[in-house]
């Protein structure tokens, strides 16, 4: 088999040459049956339960009280007028925006280390997966006290080396909170990307590599031509649905700033929570996510298409 | 041409990966680190001057965790849900996976695209109508509940990315096998499956670690203690307006353990599956 | 290929084989850990009970230990399930929705306000004088505050009382002379910066005030504050918001208090960030002079660090025009209005206030007895017994009208008005009237919904 081949696959009208075309009947019914389940799963478990929530978010719905009374775009209404509520959105996309590219980048980086032949290789890579496999609730409290604005470890190392002689309080200012709430996303979640790419990156043949060495080619270049195509499919779904998680990931930002000083991390799921759910309105609880519905799509969107202009390259 | 990257000597290259492995390894022990410390401090000790070395070591932390807290029974739950909701998914996710990419039928195209958007539900809205649906079904406080819940977050992502490494494998020798006779089912179990053991091995830690770390449904879905799950018990180690950090940051040592060995073991084989030529061809 | 294919194999049995190894590893501990089940060999009768991890782990045990015990003693399976008491909601409302609350549980004052709204809970006020007349009268109070309309959907439990407590070892060094009984704010204000200064000097750097700066209130100082100071933010009948028309003068008075106790240094660089264990842990690792709190900061000193209990002093909560004091249900106990045997459920209510279940669960807690036979205690002697007196004299919440709702239940939640308006003024800089107008406007779009 050459190289060509094995990095192409066969286009759907390749496949359906005279040769073959025999095999495809009964294709139907064996593709149907192959992906009931999955349907049944995704209809049942998330299909239904959209609906219902987008038909609770027009009902003026509390916990308990049975159906609810239509009301129509009350809810959306009276989110919109939230004060904060622009602003949240904003903060929200930009927060995504940085976490999610650095994940990549820490990703990438991380991956590609990984990818080499070195002794301890797979003990390093279980303990850089770490960060995934920890319990989030555990772990974000852990980096709170770490950046405690009294007593907390860092404070304490940089006092002990005369750093500093007041201690700083880190997540009480409107940056450095920002930015450790954007830390401690990456940190979280780079793991799955290193894990992603790196499984990916075994799937490039070794062989490239040497011929492209062969040729000339020197470390840059390896990887813009042949690391990253390879990895393009992977790093696409990667990221957009690191997106979608990124935005909508509640744990962290809840407990590590609580919303942050004065509302600066507030961002869309902790809006929600805060919002709806410890107030037993499900109506709207149910308006608010389906609000952000559009500038999630929006987003990914704008990621698809950035890694479809990538692929035409 | 030569840029920045490939005018360094190897050897200084290497050193610079190493440095930069170096600083992210750091990131990852410091915070583990202190989690290790503090669960063999004394509580007195955990809320004075920092002590890189516990003065007054203890293992009652671990002694309360496993004997008055019950983590080990939630250790089991977690360990019988995550197991077998990973291979349900993944069951799942294969053959819909292969039917996708391989197959032709009315549908699949539509199907095939729209995978993702399933994503785009947040789950904070999903949260009450499934609670609901699975209240009717009588499945509070099961296991079946909790896997079934569990199952509708992987499965989406599980299937598009075996569809993305199944796309990328050649379906040269699925064609030959089936000319040669093979059933799509045998060619699906013998070539198929085993060149994407890296694309599975994936989705299973994924989805493993899913289960393991999800908290609400976990929550809401299993009370009962023989239901109850590890990140649902971990949580009980805040009361109210106080940390209980020795015990806390012992039961999280105990309950990461489990998945940490997974993972280290898992490795192996996704780089055995690999090196026995799957790729050569 | 072959490989490939036991490699896969192999894997996947490995996987299972090692869930199942695990599986009966753990099993064979799980039986000496498993904390809850019940007593009653063959029960006839069963309930389910939901109870909340509290800051004292040894009575959550002693409580659940003793049910487990009623149960046996009296042919009843109590299945209990306890889980954090920040997850009630969570865990609560989906249940509410469902059918599916316990037969009986505890909660606090704040859901069963909304359980109560949501019908979910039944009226229990038979019990509520059975109870009291067994065990020689609630504590003054409680009955004018737990009837609604002429029926009682919540028996009150536990009674929290925040105090002021603060280093007195602190201010005897200092040389500070400490009021005898209530201070006043202006108080609170002069002596703590008296002793911030004293602690810089040695060398301490502790802070006067471990008060939060946030909106969503954790130990209650802001509601105080405005309390004391006059300004409400809703009227007698407690539906309607009176704080931008009645209220402005008083409020925009207690801002600029605070404002002023801010330039001075007194709050924690780090108040903007905390939650509602900051306090606590400022305090327990020497970093504040004064916190207001429930007793769990004493109680826990006493347990793990005596010398710190010895060094606290404590007080009412600082007066300004009002001298009340706040105090607030922690605990009530509710029966699920959808529950099949309703009189077992009261039965086992009935036992949770017993003295072989309430007493020994009291005193390795932190919180003020409901009931007037339990006064007698011996853990009441001493220090403590200001918290006692403290919960008999404090006022509900609700004032200045009779009783709060589920209304004032939703507005102070994460974005109290209160906690919101502090944070204006001290970290956003705004003026005192922007940020009472903005928390008008939200109270009374909150208000709106239920009025």
């Amino acid at each position: 088999m050459s190289q060509e081949t094995l990095r192409k696959p066969l286009s759907p009208q390749q496949l359906a040459s005279s040769k073959n075309r025999s095999l495809f009947s009964g294709d139907t019914r064996l593709g149907w049956l192959l992906v009931a389940p999955a349907l049944l799963i995704v209809l049942g478990m998330v299909g239904y339960p959209f609906l219902e929530a987008i038909r609770i978010s027009f009902t003026d719905r509390m916990i308990g009280r049975g159906p609810g009374e239509f009301v129509g775009l009350d809810n959306y209404r009276y989110i919109i007028q939230w004060p904060q509520f622009t602003e949240m959105v904003v903060r929200t996309v930009s927060f995504t925006i940085v976490a999610v590219f650095l994940k990549t980048v820490v990703g990438l980086i991380l991956a590609t280390a990984l990818n080499q032949d070195f002794r301890g290789r797979n003990i390093l890579r279980g303990v850089f997966m770490l960060p995934w496999i920890l319990p989030t609730y555990i772990i974000v409290l852990v980096w709170r006290w770490i950046f405690d604005g009294q007593t907390g470890v860092l404070n304490q190392i940089l006092m002990s080396w005369g750093l500093i002689d007041a201690n700083i309080p880190f997540l009480a200012k409107t940056w450095s909170a920002i930015g450790i709430l954007i830390f401690v996303l990456v940190w979280k979640g780079y793991p799955f990307y290193a894990l992603t790419f790196l499984a990916g990156m075994q799937t490039i043949p070794k062989d490239l590599y040497e011929a492209a060495k062969v040729d000339g080619a020197g470390r840059l270049a390896r990887f813009r031509y042949i690391t990253l195509p390879g990895l393009q499919q992977v790093m696409g779904v990667v990221i957009l649905l690191s997106t979608i998680w990124t935005m909508n990931t509640l744990e962290i930002p809840l407990l590590l700033t609580g919303g942050g000083p004065s509302n600066d991390t507030e961002v869309f799921p902790l809006l929600t929570y805060h919002l709806a759910l410890q107030n037993f309105r499900l109506g709207e609880g149910a308006a608010l996510p389906i609000m952000m519905l559009p500038v999630i799509a929006l987003l990914v969107l704008g990621v698809a298409s950035y890694m479809d202009r990538e692929a035409i390259e | 041409m030569t840029n920045v990257f490939d005018r360094i000597p190897e050897s200084v290259f290497r050193v610079i990966s190493a440095a930069v492995i170096g600083i992210l390894l750091f990131m990852i022990i410091f915070p583990l680190y202190f989690m290790l410390i503090t669960a063999f401090k004394v509580e007195r000790e955990i809320y004075s001057e920092l002590t890189w070395i516990p003065l007054e070591p203890t293992i009652q932390n671990f002694y309360d965790v496993f004997y008055n807290f019950g983590i080990p029974l939630y250790l089991r739950n977690t360990l019988i849900v995550a197991g077998i909701t990973t291979l349900i998914v993944i069951i799942v996710s294969v053959l819909a996976s292969y039917a996708l990419t391989r197959l032709r039928f009315p549908g699949r195209a539509g199907m095939a695209r729209g995978v993702l958007f399933v994503y785009l539900v947040p789950s904070s809205l999903m949260l009450i109508p499934m609670y609901l649906i699975i209240v009717k079904l009588g499945l509070t406080n099961s296991y079946t509940g909790l896997v079934i819940a569990n199952m509708s977050f992987s499965v989406p992502f599980c299937t598009w990315l075996l569809m993305g490494y199944l796309r990328s494998i050649s379906a040269e020798m699925e064609e030959a096998s089936l000319i040669d006779g093979c059933t799509r089912m045998l060619s699906l179990w013998y070539i198929v499956i085993p060149l994407s053991v890296p694309g599975i091995v994936t989705a299973a830690i994924f989805t493993f670690n899913n289960v393991w770390n999800e908290f609400i449904f976990a929550l809401v879905l299993a009370q009962d203690d023989a239901h109850k799950m590890i990140s649902v018990g971990l949580a009980n180690f805040y009361r109210a307006d106080f940390y209980m950090v020795g015990p806390m940051m012992a039961g999280s040592i105990i309950a990461m353990t489990p998945v940490v060995i997974l993972y280290i073991l898992a490795q192996r084989y996704v780089v055995s599956g690999l090196s026995a030529g799957a790729v050569k061809g | 290929m072959h490989s490939n294919i036991e490699g896969l194999s192999r894997r996947n049995f490995l996987k299972l084989s090692g869930s199942l190894t695990a599986f009966g590893v753990l099993s064979a501990c799980a039986p000496a850990a498993a904390p809850s089940g019940s007593g009653a060999p063959d029960g006839d009768k069963s309930l389910t009970f939901w109870m909340w991890n509290t800051f004292a782990p040894g009575a959550d045990e002693i409580l659940q230990e003793r049910i487990n015990d009623w149960g046996a003693e009296n042919g009843v399976t109590v299945e209990i399930s306890r889980d954090s008491d920040s997850n009630q909601q969570t865990k609560i409302m989906p249940a509410i929705e469902a059918g599916t609350l316990p037969d009986a549980m505890f909660s606090s004052a704040v859901v069963a306000l909304q359980m109560m709204e949501a019908r979910a809970i039944a009226p229990v006020t038979d019990l509520f004088g059975e109870i009291g007349e067994a065990h020689g009268g609630w504590q003054p109070r409680l009955e004018e505050y737990a009837t609604r309309d002429g029926e009682i959907h919540f028996l009150p439990y536990s009674i929290d009382t925040p105090m002021v407590q603060y280093r007195q070892d602190v201010l005897e060094a200092a040389g500070i002379e400490v009021p005898e009984g209530q201070w006043t704010w202006e108080q609170t204000r002069d002596l703590c910066v008296q002793a911030q200064e004293y602690s810089a000097e040695a060398g301490d750097n502790m802070v006067g005030w471990g008060f939060g700066i946030v909106s969503q209130q954790h130990d209650g100082w802001c509601h105080d504050l405005f309390r004391n100071f006059g300004a409400n933010l809703w009227d007698e009948t407690g539906t309607k918001i009176v704080l931008a028309d009645e209220s402005m003068e008083a409020a925009t008075n207690a801002l600029n208090f605070t404002k002023e106790a801010f330039d001075m240094g007194l709050f924690p660089a780090d108040a903007a960030s905390w939650d509602y264990a900051s306090n606590n842990k400022a305090y327990q690792e020497e970093q504040s002079i004064l916190v207001i709190n429930a007793a769990s900061i004493y109680v826990w000193a006493a347990e793990n660090r005596p010398e710190l209990a010895e060094a606290t002093g404590l007080a009412p909560k600082p007066s300004n025009v009002l001298d009340t004091t706040n105090t607030d249900l922690r605990y009530t106990t509710v029966m699920s209005s959808e529950a099949s045997d309703k009189e077992t459920a009261g039965d086992l209510i009935k036992a949770l206030y017993d003295e072989n279940i309430y007493a020994p669960w009291l005193e390795s807690g932190f919180v003020a007895n409901v009931l007037q036979e339990y006064n007698a205690l011996p853990m009441w002697e001493g220090k403590r017994g200001a918290f006692n007196l403290a919960a008999q004299i404090g006022t509900y919440p609700g004032f200045p009208a009779p009783f709060d709702n589920a209304a004032m239940s939703e507005l102070l939640g994460p974005n109290d008005p209160h906690g919101s308006m502090m944070v204006r003024v001290l970290i956003d800089g705004w003026t005192p009237e922007e940020a009472i107008a903005e928390s008008d406007e939200f109270a009374k779009r909150v208000f709106e919904k239920y009025f």
